[in-house]
């Protein structure tokens, strides 16, 4: 970094990020393959009057020489008269809490596969597919604007999804920072309770109906509500919270921030990319859009500062929290006359990321609700909505919160049950 | 000019012996490194241009029916002996929870370079020449129509690669691709619409000529933006309909490609991507009208998705996945084609990076053309609508149940097209979709695309493509 001032550059960030991670991935009850990541980068990040380049190093040797090549190439690129320069400042930062043990497990994380897939079979299952993954990392970071901090994570996640044939599955999930808290029976056994109540699905109807969403379901609408909340994305026509702040954008129901200092979290680094400390950031407070996610740039361009989630190019959220609510899942199917539980989804796709048109696809257990029962499961149906619909007619909210990350949910996310009234399904015509 | 990377391949073939020394059964080392670029302007801004030099190699092992993966970015003996041993080690520590011992094809051994030839290099091309070029497009796209907001993002690659195995298979490459991607929010009235609009091929910058590019995205935005200003609404009731090349490229894609992939078949990517509700007892089977083939070649020269042989050493060749209506072949890697009792794979093994296990991926996905001439195509439709492109797109994991909105669609009437159609909606399932081709036209178009797949996620460059395909029957589905 002094380096690169020294050549002439005006800001510039350099992120080493020293990262081990395994992962083994099974189905059809057995081990599929197994594999180990071991990558050592250093991120350098330069600016020379307002014209901006990245590049990556892995071998510490080759930063003299890449440094001169960045500075011959700005001069090649042209200004970014948006740009507001990056964070100064030499703040403290709080310490982290990664699990070190995670880093020379081997033998162990077969257990744990071992666990899951005989929950999930004894609870029923005939075939279960999943993914475990148990992760170090360590970045060093140093800033032009005067921040040096270093900070570890770790994590230990795994996916179940469990079948009793191909119409009729349970999925379920769990990531830990700390592996003491890690249950891999208990995520198999539910993904194995689940595929078994979903045996043979009826084809669901197409019309409006009240959906009461499982935590992994509304975690793929939270993340795409976090990932709408940056700055980046609403200049980029990438976002229908565009010119929403303190308008209403749920219902009152909804109140969900973006913390990046909870250490239950698997992401929750101290520092940001760009050196500003992390913390918590309300988005929506009782259905009033409060807050974009900002780094030093953006926040100038919006008369506001910086909320700590500086990626590279764009703000990103680190884990987004919805506010629970007091019923139990129970409790909100009781009040449903008509309607469906949903417990998982996939390939989210946007018509017009503006206005939030989109559909998506649930997919495993899916059950009928009627007169504040479950009535029996359902297959093949859509979820052709607007993102601020779904928001607007939240009508409950749970009291079971979980955090969510997997394949389908790339930000971790924190929401209970969640129940939407006026959900419009569809189906294939023939 | 900048001079080719070599690759120290000697590296890789210690690797391998190091892994049999260690008694595995079989190993392979894939080398990899690649010079890249990019730039991303939004809303005309150049808000940040990226480049540089990645390598790195993974190694993968079998061993008593255990799989072994393991990569590193350090090309250095000790760091990939440490890679080697811990291959080996997961492997073997696996084995006792492999209830289905993993066995490759036997293959044979190949010994091979080819190369990508270049009018210019990538790795030549200055920031000062993909600065302009991408400023250009920007520009043009902003007087094509109305537009509230705007990203383009242009990425290339030149990649040098070098596979080899304990079968003694030793092959180099070198592939340059280039792309341009973006997605702008064209407005009329208090409306909004939004194109994403990709481009991509295997070739050199000679591909980027600027003034054709920006004629193709901002003929796409022009199309969108006259689809918002002048849609009407699309008919009820049974309708027949003609769809472009790009909107039967993403069926090809999604409705034939990913549901013949035998590993999805075979239930191994059941907990991300899913399954198919194709079996294996289903080959032969009649899955569409005679008129519908559709097929994956990765040999096409200059295509995004081009390769010559796959990442396991297998020589690519075109797949004829559906053929007169009748399920044809499955897409494989060696696992699968093991497994499944096919002999040989046929090569359908890709990695998207060093760092990734190579899967059964598409490369070049399309129908193929027929016979009939545009005017024979919509001669005779009363009442239908021709979708010309899509927007939103999505298809459930057993590959059963899709969705495709029409972009830019338009009304046909008594075999003319006539006014825009406002967002039309094809919702049906894969087999009702295959039956309903009555006609198939004997133009061929390609998109690029970038299909995602296993986890870690792997995005891989592909061609969707096809001639126009005329359909039959068909009850438009409902919007939100």
């Amino acid at each position: 970094m002094k380096k690169a001032v020294s050549m002439g550059a005006d800001d510039v960030i350099c992120t080493r990020v020293t990262d081990r991670t395994k992962q083994i991935r099974f189905a059809n009850n057995s081990v599929t393959a197994s594999k180990s990541w071991a990558s050592n980068n250093i991120g350098i990040y330069l600016t020379k009057d307002k014209r901006i380049l990245s590049t990556d190093v892995t071998e510490p040797a080759e930063l003299d020489r890449t440094l001169e090549e960045l500075m011959k190439r700005i001069r090649m690129m042209e200004p970014n008269d948006e740009y507001r320069g990056i964070a100064f400042g030499t703040p403290k930062y709080r310490k982290d809490v990664a699990d070190p043990a995670m880093d020379s497990m081997v033998e162990e994380l077969y257990d744990h596969v071992d666990a899951a897939i005989s929950a999930a079979t004894e609870a029923g299952a005939s075939r279960v597919a999943g993914v475990l993954y148990s992760g170090t990392a360590e970045v060093n970071q140093a800033t032009s604007g005067g921040s040096v901090g270093t900070y570890s994570t770790s994590a230990l996640e795994i996916s179940v999804r469990a079948m009793s044939d191909l119409d009729s599955s349970g999925h379920m999930v769990q990531s830990v920072a700390s592996s003491w808290k890690f249950k891999p029976a208990d995520v198999g056994r539910t993904a194995g309770e689940l595929a078994i109540e979903s045996r043979k699905p009826e084809m669901g109807e197409a019309g409006k109906f009240d959906v009461l969403f499982s935590p992994m379901i509304f975690a793929n609408i939270l993340d795409h509500v976090g990932s709408a909340c940056s700055a980046g994305a609403v200049e980029s026509g990438m976002s229908y919270f565009a010119d929403m702040l303190e308008k209403n954008v749920a219902s009152e129901l909804v109140s969900c921030c973006d913390d990046g200092i909870n250490p239950e979290s698997i992401v929750s680094p101290p520092f940001d990319g760009e050196g500003v400390p992390t913390r918590r950031t309300q988005l929506i407070e009782k259905g009033v859009l409060k807050n974009y996610l900002h780094n030093t740039s953006t926040a100038k361009r919006h008369g506001t500062e910086s909320t700590g989630n500086a990626g590279l190019v764009f703000p990103e959220p680190w884990t987004v929290y919805l506010e629970p609510g007091q019923k139990t899942r129970d409790q909100l199917i009781s009040g449903i006359d008509r309607g469906y539980y949903m417990t998982n989804t996939w390939y989210t796709r946007f018509q017009n990321y503006r206005t939030g048109d989109f559909s998506t696809i649930p997919r495993d257990a899916i059950f009928r609700i009627e007169k504040g029962k479950l009535a029996g499961p359902v297959k093949d149906i859509r979820i052709s909505e607007s993102m601020l619909n779904i928001l607007g007619n939240v009508t409950a909210v749970g009291n079971d919160p979980m955090l969510v990350h997997w394949w389908e949910v790339e930000t971790p996310i924190s929401c209970p049950h969640v129940l939407v009234k006026d959900v419009n399904i569809t189906r294939s015509t023939q | 000019m900048q001079e080719n990377i070599v690759l120290d391949r000697d590296l890789a073939t210690q690797a391998v012996n190091l892994a049999l020394d260690m008694g595995a059964e079989y190993a392979e080392a894939r080398m990899e490194s690649f010079v890249s670029n990019g730039l991303f302007l939004k809303n005309g801004n150049p808000e940040i241009a990226g480049f540089g030099t990645f390598s790195g190699m993974c190694l993968r092992v079998l061993m008593h029916g255990g799989m072994g993966f393991a990569s590193t970015d350090i090309l250095k003996k000790n760091s990939i002996q440490e890679r080697v041993e811990t291959a080996v080690r997961m492997a073997k520590a696996s084995s006792g929870l492999v209830k289905d011992k993993i066995i490759l094809s036997d293959e044979p051994t190949h010994v091979a370079d080819y190369t990508v030839e270049q009018k210019k290099k990538l790795s030549d091309v200055g920031l000062d020449e993909i600065v302009s070029a991408l400023t250009h497009i920007d520009k043009s796209m902003t007087e094509s129509a109305p537009l509230i907001s705007r990203f383009i993002s242009l990425n290339m690659e030149e990649r040098t690669k070098f596979f080899t195995n304990s079968d003694d298979s030793k092959i180099g490459s070198v592939i340059p691709r280039i792309a341009i991607f973006t997605i702008p929010t064209i407005r009329e009235g208090e409306k909004t619409s939004q194109a994403a609009i990709h481009r991509g091929v295997s070739m050199g910058w000679e591909y980027m000529d600027p003034d054709k590019r920006a004629q193709e995205i901002c003929h796409e935005i022009a199309m969108t933006h006259k689809n918002m200003k002048e849609g009407v609404k699309a008919p009820a009731g049974k309708i027949d309909m003609v769809l472009g090349p790009e909107v039967v490229g993403i069926a090809a894609h999604e409705s034939c490609g990913h549901p013949y992939e035998a590993d999805r078949i075979s239930g191994r990517e059941a907990a991300q991507a899913g399954e198919s509700f194709v079996k294996a007892s289903m080959m032969g089977s009649r899955i569409g009208s005679s008129a519908a083939t559709v097929v994956d070649d990765p040999t096409l020269p200059n295509s995004y998705g081009f390769y010559l042989y796959d990442d396991e050493g297998v020589k690519a060749r075109p797949k004829v996945l559906i053929k007169d209506g009748l399920i044809n072949e499955f897409l494989h890697n060696r696992e699968t084609s093991a497994a499944m009792d096919m002999g040989q794979s046929n090569g359908g093994a890709r990695a998207d990076n060093y760092d990734r296990e190579a899967i059964v991926r598409m490369s070049n996905t399309f129908v193929a053309p027929g016979d009939r001439s545009d005017e024979e195509l919509f001669e005779g439709i009363k009442l239908g609508v021709y979708m010309k492109s899509f927007m939103e797109w999505n298809i459930d994991d057993k590959r059963y149940n899709q969705r495709y909105i029409g972009r830019e669609a338009y009304l046909i009437e008594n075999g003319e097209v006539k006014a825009p159609v406002k967002a039309p909606i094809l919702e049906l399932t894969t087999p009702a979709f295959w039956t309903a081709i009555d006609a198939v036209g004997k133009d061929l178009e390609f998109s690029a695309a970038t299909c995602g797949k296993g986890e870690p996620a792997q995005g891989v460059p592909v061609y969707t493509g096809g001639p126009h395909i005329r359909l039959k029957g068909i009850t438009l589905g409902v919007g939100n």
